[in-house]
């Protein structure tokens, strides 16, 4: 279930209301109907793969609980359970995402030193956000391995927390150790939470669907065309879809947040304005910060992080991009793209001395991370390697093809120029203001904040960029 | 009572709003008052005012119709809305329901002329059987017919909730232009998938990119709000002359080409959902005690390959309920669909001329004299059913004219020097000017196809009596239940008609 769609509309405020007048007399009761709440939600895509989660999420509950019951001397059966919980986990992601690619690109390897293997590709459907499942369930056998966070005895719990709805295709990815505990608490309704909540809903709605869905059809136009389109039009095509990307999946965690909001959950930040990043380093912490940190904290601090030399420090830093960029797609084009933002980071923080410049040097900074990622995106985008290098040898080169032919007219562009920079310049003055600014607008007139509410409201429905010839599913739901 | 409602509150983190202010930076907790402890009620009473707010407002712009499309070229819409001021005046007999071939491949009036009943073509363009059973219910609800006739290009490998692009359009265009909310409501989520429901039911959700792609149509349906465009006020029985002209020569060598199939009936294929909607028509004329004919238009017979299979697909969907089934396509017709029957292109979707469409729809009333006769009333002797068709297409050609001081009879019930009963010889305006039509009755006469007949007539040009003879050929679309009917090329303006000095039969000239 899209949270852009109808079915969305109806779900959330249906089981808001049985929520809170009916389940949350009890916790176990109310985490009963959390869970079939995000159960049905999931099986709004595909029903029979609910049973993949389930499955994730026993063979997890029941090793974290293993390893409770070891003893101090038992180090040796808690490292197999762990073990059991890695390959099952990563077993799963293996099949279901990453199959086909290893043996396409083992055939491709062999028939290269001239050996040819014939391989039909399984027809495997992808399930939707296994990745983000199988890494939270995953983080939780971790933790528990690390004797970081006590495991939980409560299945219910445990199956909610893995499967919590507001969260469970696209992320942000959540710790046990923040997310569990909430589904022990007893919930009181909030006014505060659940306006902001709401307010959150609504502003990742307008991000989508005003802009981010709008200069889709522009990219997606390019992409479809990349032997028509002219050097303008890939570097118009670059830009947006840099923006595309960041609304996209900034939308759609806002709103993740804003629901968790709805149930009295808080759930993790996931984008702390990253275009205003004047470093690589820095950005990372800013962009799918839910994943970055996963990866800082289960692979790049085992493998010695920062603390074993320069040299070691760039052998991690590679090795933690690659599989993040492995972990968005079974595609080269993703671990090139993972592999050059590695290289940012190593090279450009370093020769640029980036993470310590202020001033105008910083505004350069944060032009120069920009443009870099927006570049690195190419690689996200396009379909082959070889549309990548089409893109690379092609943007900029003058052209006479129209930049109008690509789905969106002049006003409709002219348009989207105006919202990109708007929300740029609005969060530019979050990034200045900082919290100032809801308290604030919380505190205005009632004339003022009600027609903020309608304005978001009525430019989605009358400027939105969606309907019955639209495909506006969210681009993370791919991984 | 002020101090139990003033409470001092503690906003953490999750509390601050855009998006997120406070969170990634471990901050002290900010303490602020709070002036009232609001309740879940209150929300959910300002969540309603906005929700109740925003129908209000997209109800507005719906009743306005700022968001319109263009209605003047929407025939569906204008079927409906014609349906509904037909049926308000009086019964509709026949309804006939289906997509685009059947209203450019059925003449709904000479249908009715023919009939002596009133026809109506409900169809929409490009629509799927679940919506053709829609409509139907929707015109047996609105006014009971006695016969309800299925086009069958509507059955085919759909299904409802993945339709896309113009078929989706085509689904929503028929939805938007019905007007029973109720049997709409009941529709929706069968008709359409959840992503579609609102653009269904409010153009300003479905056309509000108009506001970036049509500001015309916006200005165009703000000017209309001004000034409604008179009704027009022909006979309108849904009918849609698309094509005049038929196959052309250059078109049917293509048929030459090696390997080339227009239409191939291998790749026919019945999805479930039809399957389901053949069960449902049934039973909902079989409910309503209306009568059921299937009826397959016909293509071009070298423009179709291998239609037995798709017939025995069809055959096969039908058989359990054993309806009523004109099938045009096979065994074809040679000698009446003609090239000119069909419109110039070998596209795979190929619809009838004007031409075809008189054929088609003489081959129905046959039809349904022949197996349904009993089902209709004869309306032709009714003031209300002569006054809506007199002096339309079909009307002479079926019926008498009356002394309108335009049209005369000349000749009744004569014989030729033959032998042949001759019902009436008529002097009719059409559109290119006046013409004889001579009609010999069916009965007490031997076959009179392929036949001409020729005529002495009396009459007066610029002042001067002339006699002359003239040649009336059998028609070659129209053909009407009870006589056979000839024909005479438009006489030269300034001719004026008087009499009919003979009539013989033409010899057959051997060569």
């Amino acid at each position: 279930m899209l949270f852009n769609s109808f079915n969305y509309a109806v779900f959330l405020p249906v089981v808001y209301l049985l929520y809170w007048f009916i389940f949350n007399r009890n916790i176990t009761l109310r985490n009963v109907f959390l869970l079939t709440a995000s159960y049905i939600f999931y099986a709004f895509w595909d029903w029979r793969f609910v049973s993949l989660i389930i499955l994730s999420s026993f063979v997890d509950f029941f090793i974290g609980l293993g390893m409770k019951n070891c003893s101090d001397n038992q180090q040796r059966k808690r490292k197999l359970l762990l073990i059991l919980s890695l390959v099952f986990n990563f077993g799963i992601l293996g099949f279901f995402k990453y199959y086909n690619f290893f043996v396409d690109s083992f055939i491709e390897a062999f028939s290269f030193i001239g050996k040819d293997f014939s391989f039909t590709p399984l027809k495997i459907i992808l399930p939707v956000g296994v990745s983000f499942y199988t890494f939270q369930s995953l983080s939780y056998t971790i933790d528990v391995y690390n004797k970081k966070f006590e495991p939980t005895t409560k299945l219910i719990n445990f199956l909610a927390f893995v499967c919590f709805f507001p969260q469970l295709v696209a992320g942000p990815i959540e710790r046990a150790k923040h997310m569990l505990p909430q589904f022990s608490e007893k919930k009181v309704f909030d006014y505060e939470t659940t306006r902001s909540g709401l307010l959150l809903i609504v502003y990742g709605l307008f991000k989508k669907i005003l802009i981010a869905d709008r200069i889709a059809i522009f990219t997606n136009g390019v992409y479809k065309d990349l032997d028509g389109a002219s050097g303008i039009s890939l570097v118009i095509a670059s830009l947006f879809f840099a923006f595309q990307l960041y609304l996209d999946f900034s939308a759609y965690s806002d709103i993740a947040i804003g629901t968790a909001r709805l149930f009295g959950f808080k759930l993790v930040l996931n984008f702390r304005r990253p275009y205003f990043s004047s470093s690589f380093s820095e950005f990372w912490t800013r962009w799918h910060i839910s994943l970055s940190s996963w990866f800082r904290d289960y692979l790049y601090f085992p493998l010695g992080g920062s603390r074993r030399g320069y040299n070691r420090t760039i052998v991690n830093v590679m090795i933690v991009f690659l599989l993040s960029g492995m972990w968005h797609g079974a595609s080269w084009n993703f671990i090139i793209w993972g592999a050059i933002n590695g290289l940012f980071i190593v090279v450009l923080d370093r020769i640029f001395n980036l993470e310590k410049q202020t001033g105008f040097r910083r505004t350069l900074g944060t032009l120069l991370v920009f443009f870099c990622w927006a570049l690195s995106l190419v690689f996200f985008r396009a379909p082959t390697f070889h549309d990548a290098m089409y893109v690379f040898k092609n943007i900029g080169f003058a052209g006479f093809e129209s930049i109008y032919k690509y789905g969106l007219n002049s006003s409709e562009l002219k348009f989207s120029f105006v919202l990109i920079i708007g929300m740029m310049l609005f969060e530019r003055l979050i990034e200045k203001k900082g919290e100032n600014i809801a308290e604030r607008f919380y505190a205005a007139h009632l004339i003022v904040r009600w027609s903020v509410y309608l304005a978001l409201v009525f430019s989605i429905i009358y400027l939105g960029s969606y309907g019955s010839f639209n495909d506006n599913s969210f681009i993370y739901f791919q991984f | 009572m002020a101090s139990k409602n003033k409470q001092k509150k503690t906003i953490s983190q999750h509390k601050t709003a855009i998006p997120e202010i406070k969170k990634g930076k471990s901050q002290p907790k900010a303490t602020v008052q709070v002036a009232k402890d609001r309740t879940i009620k209150q929300l959910l009473f300002k969540v309603e005012i906005c929700v109740l707010l925003i129908l209000v407002v997209v109800f507005y712009t719906d009743m306005k119709g700022y968001f319109n499309p263009d209605y003047s070229n929407d025939h569906t819409r204008r079927k409906w809305n014609a349906y509904y001021n037909f049926t308000n005046k009086q019964d509709v007999d026949v309804v006939l329901v289906g997509n685009s071939h059947l209203y450019t491949g059925l003449s709904p009036e000479n249908l009715s002329t023919a009939l002596g009943a009133t026809c109506f073509i409900l169809a929409s363009p490009g629509t799927t059987l679940t919506d053709t059973y829609f409509s139907l219910k929707e015109a047996i609800k609105v006014c009971k017919p006695k016969i309800a006739v299925v086009e069958t290009f509507t059955i085919n490998d759909y299904h409802s909730h993945e339709l896309k692009g113009g078929a989706l359009a085509d689904q929503l265009k028929s939805f938007s232009a019905r007007k029973d909310l109720i049997e709409k409501a009941v529709s929706t989520p069968i008709l359409f998938n959840s992503g579609n429901y609102l653009s269904a039911w409010s153009n300003s959700i479905r056309n509000h990119s108009f506001v970036f792609t049509d500001r015309d149509q916006i200005s165009k349906n703000i000017d209309l709000l001004n000034n409604t465009p008179e009704e027009r006020k022909e006979l309108y029985l849904g009918r849609y002359i698309r094509f005049t002209s038929g196959l052309e020569d250059s078109t049917l060598l293509k048929y030459n080409r090696p390997g080339f199939v227009g239409y191939d009936g291998r790749k026919y294929k019945m999805s479930s959902e039809a399957r389901e909607y053949i069960t449902k028509i049934v039973e909902l004329c079989h409910k309503n005690n209306v009568q059921l004919v299937f009826l397959t238009l016909p293509m071009y017979h070298r423009h179709v390959k291998d239609y037995q299979v798709c017939k025995s697909i069809m055959s096969k969907a039908f058989a359990p309920y054993n309806p009523l089934w004109l099938d045009l396509q096979s065994p074809y017709d040679y000698k009446a669909f003609t090239p000119a029957c069909f419109e110039n292109t070998v596209n795979e979707n190929q619809h009838m001329t004007y031409q075809g469409s008189l054929v088609a729809a003489y081959k129905l009333a046959h039809f349904i004299r022949e197996k349904c006769s009993d089902k209709l009333p004869d309306r032709s002797n009714e003031m209300t059913w002569k006054q809506l068709f007199y002096g339309n297409d079909g009307y002479f050609e079926n019926h008498s004219p009356e002394s309108d001081g335009v049209n005369s009879i000349l000749m009744k019930d004569g014989r030729t020097q033959d032998g042949i009963s001759i019902k009436e010889v008529d002097l009719v305006r059409q559109q290119n000017g006046y013409s004889l039509l001579v009609k010999a009755n069916k009965q007490n006469n031997p076959d009179l196809n392929g036949k001409t007949i020729q005529l002495v007539v009396e009459g007066t040009m610029g002042g001067k009596q002339v006699i002359a003879p003239v040649e009336a050929v059998m028609s070659t679309y129209y053909d009407p239940l009870n006589h056979y009917l000839f024909g005479t090329a438009p006489f030269a303006q300034g001719v004026n008609i008087v009499a009919i000095k003979s009539i013989t039969l033409k010899k057959q000239e051997k060569i």
